[in-house]
């Protein structure tokens, strides 16, 4: 007959990164979001195709502010990885500098990315070009303030102790955006300012 | 058949075991819970409320077009019916009604106590019927969609179209979108995460296969019919010029990002209900099906080529037809995985003992249909003809016989095959074949003449057409098809209501039929499985009659799990346990951001940025309440019986 | 372990050799002809459209030089892929084609090993990919120009 008992193994609760099922969640998340990014720049791509005339109207932007912002977002990610790294392996006892420093760089970049606009001698409403490029940043940029918002969360949520756990579902699912945000920008910037430049 | 020995697990646990998954009762327990069966129900439910919404809007305006130089609707009101009549099939009911079947049956079928995040069911739910409701908010104005499903530009830029139609339009598919994309996530999720231990990636049911299938497309698909929605509201509203060409905007851009989305769509439409037929058709042939591998991978290379065919929608635009060709080449290459199919099914059919009860008549009826709908999908797949046929009631005559055929007969077939299981009732069968015929009948009375009077020229889309035309007689015999197809639909819901309190009493089985969702009770208990099974063939409960495989599923020893609400999480590609999934219970967030959701494009439509502004601030207020993390938990010994 | 203390353990194992062809093989198997395929649909159509287009009064393709030879190019390379696609497919499927009992009919029908489930999986895919890629490249080899005649 059998009877009610317990198994032999051990087997983790929710568990964390693959285990879990947050973790795949937030690849589809991404993974919708990415081709969204891809229409977007087929969008950008398919108007320059087509378009009679200059292609950026007025030659090509500037890189004076755009690549030293690239890099700013791209050291925001390797120091969230680095520091949640430590983290990890108990080198370091929170996770918190490593987000508030991501956040504030972050935070630089979207002042940058403001400022970039603001120099632009078009509005979004004066050609195809100026709404497709105000489009395609201005989405890159909401989905920095959406990384920013989750960082900030993220960074309440160690302060209050919530995330003791090593290694933590909510930090890696963070983690995993923000990287994907900085990886989108690399391409959202290649799109914009590196193809138009002349060599 | 396997050993399916009831009431083995002490009563005791098995109460325990309910009262753990209980739905809350009353007012609360309805808007929060979490229950995959309950919101399966709901999505049936609620797109077979738009579907006859829909349909009474065809009929209206088959009233319309029975007769040359009718006046009972105004061409503008005409305009925005067959919007509707589109918007609201294609979107509000094609699609939601799969999800319904899949929500409800996929943790049953899958040997698993709800999906991967049962919160995200529920907000599915609520966003679907939030954003169906908005669609049709401009009914009451006279404002409703009149651009037709595909709403081409320039019709539709504000300067030809100035009301609030396309902004209703716009937004709502937006907004819709987002209740796809997150119930696809989850059905994407539930599938690598939730099925029951021995359940490898070859032994899942067709159905789940042409679910999962179509989600992965819609991840893939839907953000291009949401940015090009985006776009237009864009213009519409801020003056921007994507499809504008006084800006330098390009109107093709619109198709392309529709049709992008759009055909991938309309596989998503037809994958899960092909899967229906392949669960369900081998059990009244008494046979499993033929080629299983072979048509898992149809379904799966179908919707591949489905994201290569999209311009064989603009063959007319005008494109070189060096590039027509490379997507006149797809299109005819497409008929490849779908052949495999039929030829499955009519092999199944052919080699088996037909039982010739209700579903089975719905399922055959379907392969008829299919083989139609898809010559004329496949004459059309030629630039040369497609370039005779485009914009006439051939194109609506093939439309409808793939998306009816496809999807509304399966679906009708399937609800005959699973009401059992629901209500734990069979539907009465004298009245389900007299509804299959005069549905079947009037379908054909209805569509297949279209093909003719397309072929004599007569464009879709005109609200009414002259009498030298020479149409009348045709179009007459059209709109008497498509009311004798609707008093088919009314026999078949009048069954429904009639057996929900007078069908027979059904058991567990009704249908001798082998798949997991058959081997608990009908309706199944709160947490679906006393003990979750261990699957050792694709067909647990035909093991002992077919010897496919030497072992036997296991169905009452096992994971019991019965600490809290408690499922087991396994390997994405052979079900190997690695996991305790604990889920959540009742909860009102999914309702609370939903509506949220739903502030916040009311906000936008009405261009009041306050109230869009509220609308995003609670939605992401409750965000954070939802992803709050809980206590962390040590790793356990799971509670087995054994 | 008895399943008295591991339940799984009452079945064997759905792919006893899953050892025998690595995972990152069978999914190169599975999408390398796919992917070929779509990279080929993508590049032709937008290579050609460029070549035909701006202006629209194009038939020839030799407004770019060089471009239909280009396209050529892509579409060989696409059917090189597609083939080693199925190249792959097939010793995935000679590697575990024993993993249960009966041979290729049974598994058609039954579907029974995953490992050589997903191999066969490949096949298929990969040959109906070759047909597509095929199909493509005599769209090419066929009209060789923009349009016939000038109907543009």
């Amino acid at each position: 007959m059998p009877e009610i008992r317990v198994a032999a193994r051990l087997l983790p609760v929710n568990g964390t990164g693959r285990l879990s099922t947050g973790w795949w969640g937030m690849l589809c998340l991404v993974a919708t979001e990415g081709i969204l990014f891809a229409y977007l720049i087929f969008s950008h791509g398919y108007l320059g195709a087509q378009a009679v005339g200059d292609w950026p109207p007025g030659g090509a932007p500037a890189l004076a502010l755009a690549l030293p912002n690239t890099f700013l977002l791209l050291g925001s990610s390797i120091v969230l990885e680095i520091g949640l790294r430590r983290y990890e392996t108990a080198r370091a006892g929170s996770p918190l500098p490593a987000l508030l420093v991501t956040a504030a760089m972050g935070g630089a970049f979207v002042l940058v990315q403001l400022k970039e606009w603001s120099n632009k001698p078009f509005s979004f409403d004066s050609n195809a070009y100026a709404c497709s490029y105000f489009t395609l940043t201005g989405f890159h940029l909401a989905h920095v303030l959406a990384g920013l918002f989750a960082l900030l969360v993220l960074a309440v949520w160690s302060w209050q102790g919530r995330l003791r756990r090593r290694p933590s579902l909510p930090l890696a699912l963070g983690r995993i955006y923000w990287h994907f945000v900085d990886i989108v920008w690399l391409a959202v910037f290649t799109t914009i300012y590196l193809v138009p430049q002349q060599p | 058949m396997a050993t399916i020995a009831r009431n083995r697990l002490p009563d005791q646990e098995r109460e325990k075991l309910r009262a753990t998954w209980e739905t809350a009762p009353g007012v609360y327990g309805w808007f929060a819970t979490v229950d995959h069966k309950q919101i399966g129900i709901r999505y049936l439910v609620t797109s077979i409320v738009f579907l006859l919404i829909g349909g009474v809007e065809a009929l209206v305006m088959r009233v319309q077009l029975a007769q040359p130089g009718m006046k009972l609707l105004a061409p503008e009101q005409y305009d925005q019916l067959f919007s509707l009549h589109g918007v609201t099939m294609i979107f509000l009911y094609a699609l939601p009604v799969l999800s319904g079947f899949s929500n409800y049956l996929w943790p049953l079928m899958l040997g698993s106590r709800d999906m991967a995040f049962p919160r995200v069911n529920a907000l599915s739910y609520w966003l679907y019927l939030l954003s169906g409701v908005f669609l049709y908010v401009g009914v009451p104005l006279g404002q409703a969609p009149n651009g037709g499903w595909f709403n081409y530009v320039p019709y539709t830029s504000r300067e030809y179209d100035p009301g609030i139609n396309i902004d209703i339009y716009a937004l709502g598919l937006i907004f819709l979108g987002i209740s796809t994309a997150v119930g696809s996530a989850n059905f994407v999720v539930t599938l690598l995460r939730t099925r029951a231990p021995g359940m490898s990636i070859n032994r899942m049911p067709i159905l789940v296969w042409g679910t999962v299938t179509a989600s992965a497309a819609n991840l893939l698909a839907v953000p291009s019919v949401s940015l090009a929605c985006l776009m237009l509201w864009l213009d519409r509203s801020f003056g921007a010029h994507f499809f504008e060409v006084s800006g330098h905007g390009q109107p093709l851009l619109w198709q392309h990002l529709f049709w992008a989305f759009g055909h991938p769509w309309v596989y998503a439409l037809v994958l899960p209900a092909m899967g229906i037929v392949s669960d369900a058709l081998p059990v009244f042939c008494r046979r499993p099906l033929v080629g299983y591998t072979a048509v898992a991978l149809a379904t799966v290379t179908t919707m591949v080529i489905g994201f290569g065919v999209w311009v064989h929608h603009m063959f007319a635009t005008g494109l070189p037809a060096m590039a027509i060709s490379f997507f006149s080449a797809a299109s005819i290459i497409i008929a490849i995985p779908s052949a495999i199919a039929v030829f499955s099914w009519l092999a199944t059919i052919w080699t088996g003992q037909p039982v010739f009860r209700t579903p089975f008549l719905f399922f055959a009826g379907f392969v008829i249909l299919f083989v139609i709908g898809g010559v004329s999908g496949f004459m059309t797949a030629s630039a040369a003809l497609d370039w005779q046929l485009t914009d006439t009631y051939f194109v609506v005559a093939h439309l409808h016989y793939v998306l009816l055929g496809i999807n509304l007969f399966p679906v009708v077939g399937g609800i005959y095959y699973w009401f059992p299981k629901m209500t734990g009732r069979m539907m009465g069968e004298r009245l389900g074949r007299w509804s299959f015929w005069t549905m079947f009948i009037g379908f054909n009375i209805a569509f297949f003449p279209m093909h003719v009077v397309g072929l004599e020229g007569m464009p879709r889309r005109v609200y009414t057409y002259p009498a030298d035309l020479g149409l009348g007689g045709w179009n007459l015999l059209i709109s008497v098809g498509a009311f004798l197809f609707a008093a088919g639909i009314l026999l078949f819901l009048v069954n429904l209501v009639l057996s929900l309190s007078r069908g027979a009493p059904a058991g567990p089985n009704p249908w001798d039929a082998p798949t997991l969702e058959w081997a608990t009770s009908s309706p199944p208990p709160p947490h679906n499985f006393d003990i979750i099974p261990i699957v050792a063939s694709r067909h647990p409960l035909w093991e002992d009659r077919l010897e496919e495989v030497e072992e036997r599923s296991q169905l009452d020893r096992g994971y019991l799990l019965d600490v809290g609400r408690e499922t087991i999480g396994t390997t994405p590609m052979d079900a190997e346990p690695n996991v305790i999934l604990r889920m959540p219970g009742d909860s009102l967030l999914p309702l609370g951001l939903a509506l949220c959701v739903t502030l916040l494009f009311l906000g936008l439509l009405a261009h009041a940025w306050v109230i869009a502004g509220l609308g995003l601030a609670g939605a992401l207020g409750v965000l954070v309440a939802w992803l709050a993390p809980a206590p962390p938990v040590e790793a356990q010994k799971a509670r087995i019986y054994a | 372990m008895s399943s008295r203390d591991a339940p799984e353990t009452a079945v064997s194992h759905p792919s006893p050799q899953r050892e025998r062809v690595s995972s990152p093989r069978l999914l190169l198997a599975l999408i390398l002809a796919p992917t070929a395929w779509l990279g080929q649909l993508i590049a032709s159509y937008s290579l050609s459209s460029v070549a035909c287009d701006p202006s629209g009064s194009s038939v020839d393709m030799e407004v770019v030089p060089g471009l239909w030879t280009l396209l050529l190019l892509i579409n060989l390379a696409s059917l090189a892929a597609g083939t080693v696609g199925i190249w792959l497919a097939w010793a995935a499927w000679r590697r575990s084609r024993r993993e249960k009992a009966g041979g290729r009919h049974t598994l058609l029908d039954v579907g029974e090993g995953r490992t050589r489930f997903m191999a066969v999986s490949a096949l298929i895919v990969s040959g109906i990919f070759l047909v597509a890629i095929a199909a493509e490249a005599a769209a090419l080899l066929i009209l060789q120009r923009c349009a016939p005649g000038t109907w543009l």
